[in-house]
């Protein structure tokens, strides 16, 4: 008994003078770098993995007194990454920072009540009276045990409608993630600060739609900022940039404090009947006393689409910074979007690509559809010449009726300018390729093997068609005749064959291997 | 400080006299790397003459009770015990088996309470309980019924409690000495750098990160750290082993040790920390210390890219590193802690912000370190296996054509290493001049253009 009355003094003499509480924010600047191991998946609001990560400034005004005193940041992103956490704009030395994460809940609030006054309130389910009682919380939150002057009783188990009221919040639980920082100043007065920290559970790729034109000579590209909010924060009003390019992480130390507060069980002995074992599941009433925290209660995922104006691109040391048009408010579990570019006119290369690999050589030959793929070079002439943030190209296609579609998908890594890159649409229907070996000649220190490549175009176009061969494939093997001159291409051998609408054409080419 | 703060201390002679004591006079606390802290506490205590029970409430889940030495004059230990039989509803019944409580039933329809005395017979799969000539099971029937315990049982706790039976030869108030090492208190390094590349730049801070889930607080507290891979004894789990090894093949930051005095204080081969100031730990809490704050260190950016064999690969962004070195010279002269260094950047606005972290080793003073910070958007290596032919057996011959690209509107120079390289290996022709790093591999630091491209091209050959 004596001990919880010493214990009850140290609590009021706690509460210090120089406690400066900033609960406010003024502005927010918000910058979201891509989640590293997402790699080209596309992004998903529900998605749990908290490696996407953000970098979060916030401008709040504090008022402090001369020497050492205590800020406490409230309303911090609740992914906040502690040991990130930076103060500037206040000439005082910070003697500490600290977090803990001691969120106020059903468990944690029983948990530090323990040895400390409470009062349990039985009502009567017939009459309705009310019976309280008051004793000492002895136990919790692992099934509730209250000490009532000698009479042992734990919560909930006696089949009554119970409730425990507590007098009030011990004072290390808060409502709201808290950052507080222990700081000497020399000066009073009133400061403009920016605090700023890195916080998790938020990602943005880049979605580029593409439409290519009749032709399929040109295409115009429109590119939108896809930006998530897995967190339970809201960010009002915030200044946005997000971040293109890969960035080193490390991963297991830049992490959020685990927030796994003990949690409140109903635990009780077992209470059973002469017929079978069976156990009184009860809704554990509800605690009263301050607000609990806010309930997690998910919104429909909302993507909002901002209006139509395109992102400001800077450099960001080697990434490319792209900053939001406007101030945007982040809510908690939000996909949102913004325009990243819209270009038109841009020069691509519509072809097919066929691989011949050794497989198709020793099986029995039959007509295999080609790759139908789009081809474009990231340079100036070509309408493009701007760095293309990895993400996933749609590309579609717009009839003469006017209407549209899907031809294929794909993700792209970064692009820098002057990268050619190749988007893959899917299997043509109309251009087929028939692989055969026509020949195998076997010398004394060398093979010659003859190679049959016929292509059949059904469309109504000339089909540009492009067949390779790795050269890994033959080891020390060269090209020793063939129907058209080779070109090569990283590791592949590799010829461009134009093949006229509702035409076929023939390659033939003799690859010779010194034997073993 | 705050109400959980002080270790709850309790004396509880034989014959059961509780007695409360002032917080203790003096705590210290050395905190290790890895999850481990010597706790030291004296108090001011009288243990009263003879034997008695000394109660430590609220040390943490995580004490390892094997290591708990009490030290006080004139007092031995005769015995320690670590009780962590957590004092819940199904414990308090079980233990009341054999025993006498006392039954409330309240009538659903009258309220009227009936009160009885019950003595529990079981508590498996419902509690059976004899109330008078009667045997019956709690609550059979729907019927509200309250039991009532006359006390909590000696060695059930609402937490963790360690308590030690002393032998006092005599009364008196006197300082005693606790010490213990516990789990769930471990600290680490967190640095800040702010990286300017045109001045060639960094400004550096080292912050001292701790964290506390020993399920303890501790007030005013005398802390230091101690920086260094200390050996302890027990298993270590397969996967940290796994994990120590993927360190030290991937920490290449350090890239040349450091031979730099260091300054005191130095515990044999470790680092150590005090806090300047006696800090106060909360329980579930991370906090920071900052202890390292330099700036115009001398740093250069670096692009790096390696290629492991020789072979055909897709244009592949590269490194980007920021080089320093921790010595006096350069602006930085400290040792550096393990830890992750976080660096910063300034975009167009003049505001920080952040481009990537990497982790650094314990480093020694006057090391070169490499931190990378993540990949280069604008420059690519492409790369491409031109030809690959057998000479012999035993020999082969790889030629490589290495295209790099910068779409950059500055020159920049990519250090470009080739592994890969055996028995014999040599270059038999090359575009540009590499060096040896050693004998397995070449590198090449290779000037590209501003928007433009430079091509590397070589032939070597090699034994396997």
């Amino acid at each position: 008994m004596r001990l919880w009355i010493s214990l009850l003094a140290s609590l009021v003499g706690s509460v210090s003078a120089a406690d400066v509480v900033s609960n406010a924010i003024d502005a927010t600047e918000l910058t979201v770098y891509r989640d590293t191991n997402r790699g080209t998946d596309e992004l998903s609001l529900n998605d749990d993995r908290s490696n996407g990560l953000a970098m979060v400034t916030e401008t709040r005004t504090i008022e402090v007194p001369a020497g050492a005193s205590t800020i406490q940041f409230r309303g911090v992103v609740d992914s906040i990454v502690p040991q990130t956490a930076k103060l500037e704009g206040i000439p005082a030395t910070i003697v500490e920072s600290n977090f803990d994460y001691n969120l106020l809940a059903p468990g944690t609030l029983i948990a530090k009540s323990l040895d400390r006054p409470v009062m349990l309130i039985r009502t009567d389910r017939e009459t309705g009276e009310i019976q309280e009682r008051r004793g000492i919380l002895r136990s919790g939150p692992d099934g509730v045990i209250v000490d009532f002057g000698g009479e042992i009783e734990a919560l909930n188990c006696s089949g009554l409608h119970e409730r425990l009221v507590l007098a009030d919040v011990p004072e290390s639980l808060t409502e709201t993630p808290t950052l507080s920082m222990k700081v000497r100043t020399a000066k009073a007065g009133k400061y403009q600060v920016q605090l700023s920290y890195l916080a998790l559970g938020m990602d943005w790729s880049a979605d580029y739609s593409a439409r290519m034109d009749a032709d399929g000579n040109r295409m115009d590209i429109s590119a939108w900022i896809t930006l998530v909010n897995r967190n339970g924060s809201r960010l009002a009003d915030a200044t946005t940039h997000v971040v293109a390019g890969t960035l080193a992480r490390q991963e297991d130390e830049t992490l959020a404090p685990d927030f796994d507060p003990p949690a409140l069980s109903d635990r009780c002995w077992p209470i059973g009947d002469f017929r079978q074992r069976q156990r009184i599941k009860k809704q554990f009433d509800v605690i009263e006393s301050h607000q609990m925290a806010p309930s997690m209660a998910i919104s429909l995922d909302s993507i909002a689409v901002t209006a139509s104006r395109v992102a400001r691109a800077s450099e960001l040391g080697d990434y490319k910074l792209y900053t939001l048009p406007f101030s945007t408010t982040v809510e908690p579990r939000q996909m949102k979007q913004a325009q990243l570019l819209d270009l038109s006119n841009v020069r691509i290369d519509r072809l097919y690509e066929y691989r011949v690999t050794q497989d198709i050589l020793s099986n029995d030959p039959a007509p295999e559809s080609a790759r139908s793929l789009l081809r474009f070079t990231n340079t100036k002439d070509n309408g493009l010449g701007i760095p293309l943030p990895a993400g996933t190209w749609r590309i579609m296609k717009l009839t003469d009726d006017g209407r549209q579609y899907l031809l294929g998908e794909q993700a792209l890594e970064d692009t820098p300018v002057d990268l050619p890159r190749d988007i893959y649409l899917g299997a043509s229907n109309d251009v087929t390729v028939l692989t055969r070996p026509v020949e195998e000649q076997s010398a004394e220190k060398e093979s010659r093997d003859t190679i049959e490549v016929a292509i059949a175009n059904a469309g109504a176009t000339t089909a540009n068609v492009e067949i390779l061969h790795s050269r890994q494939l033959i080891e020390n093997g060269r090209i020793v005749e063939e129907s058209q001159r080779h070109q090569t291409k990283r590791g592949d051998y590799v010829w461009v064959l134009r093949v006229p609408p509702h035409e076929r054409t023939v390659l033939r080419y003799t690859v010779a291997a010194p034997k073993d | 400080m705050r109400a959980q703060v002080a270790i709850a201390i309790a004396v509880t002679a034989v014959a059961s006299t509780a007695l409360a004591t002032e917080a203790p006079t003096k705590l210290s606390l050395t905190i290790y790397n890895k999850d481990l802290a010597l706790i030291e506490e004296i108090r001011s205590l009288d243990p009263g003459k003879g034997r008695h029970r000394i109660e430590f409430k609220d040390v943490s889940a995580s004490i390892r009770p094997e290591t708990v030495v009490l030290s006080a004059p004139d007092v031995s230990i005769v015995e320690q015990n670590f009780d962590y039989d957590l004092l819940t509803p199904e414990k308090l019944m079980q233990k009341a088996v054999g025993q006498e409580v006392e039954i409330v039933r309240v009538n659903p329809g009258s309220g009227e309470q009936v009160r009885e005395k019950a003595a529990v017979l079981a508590a498996n799969e419902g509690v059976v309980l004899r109330i008078g000539n009667n045997i019956e099971v709690l609550r059979a029937d729907g019927v509200p019924t309250r039991v009532i315990f006359p006390k909590v049982p000696d060695n059930l706790r609402a937490r963790p409690t360690l308590s030690v039976t002393v032998q006092s030869e005599k009364a008196g108030t006197r300082d005693m000495r606790l010490s213990y090492l516990s789990k769930g208190l471990s600290w680490k390094s967190d640095y800040v750098a702010l990286f300017d590349e045109k001045a060639g730049k960094l400004d550096m801070q080292g912050w001292i990160t701790l964290t506390n889930t020993s399920g303890s607080a501790y007030a005013n507290a005398d802390t230091q750290l101690v920086a260094g891979d200390i050996n302890l004894a027990g298993e270590i789990p397969a996967w940290q082993l796994q994990q120590q090894q993927l360190q030290r093949q991937q920490a290449r930051q350090m890239r040349q040790a450091g031979r730099d005095p260091g300054p005191p204080p130095q515990l044999a081969d470790y680092y150590v920390y005090p806090i300047r100031e006696r800090t106060t730990i909360a329980d579930n809490q991370t906090k920071q210390v900052g202890y390292l704050d330099v700036n115009g260190v001398a740093a250069r950016k670096v692009y790096r890219y390696r290629a492991s064999w020789f072979q055909t690969s897709e244009p592949t962004h590269v490194d980007v590193a920021v080089d320093f070195t921790n010595s006096k010279d350069a602006g930085l002269g400290a040792q550096l802690p393990a830890g992750v260094v976080r660096v910063y950047v300034r975009d167009v606005d003049g505001k920080p912000k952040f481009v990537g972290e990497d982790q650094i080793p314990h480093t020694p003073r006057g090391s070169e370190l490499s931190v990378k910070t993540g990949e280069a958007f604008d420059v690519t290596v492409e790369a491409t296996l031109e030809r690959h032919e057998s000479v012999s057996l035993f020999r082969s011959r790889y030629a490589m054509l290495y295209t790099i690209r910068n779409a950059r509107s500055q020159p920049v120079t990519v250090s470009l290493r080739q592994d890969g390289l055996w028995r014999d290996g040599r270059v038999l022709e090359e575009n540009l001049k590499s060096t040896n790093n050693d004998a397995r591999s070449l590198q090449w630091d290779v000037p590209v253009p501003a928007n433009g491209e430079t091509r590397l091209r070589f032939t070597v050959e090699t034994g396997w």
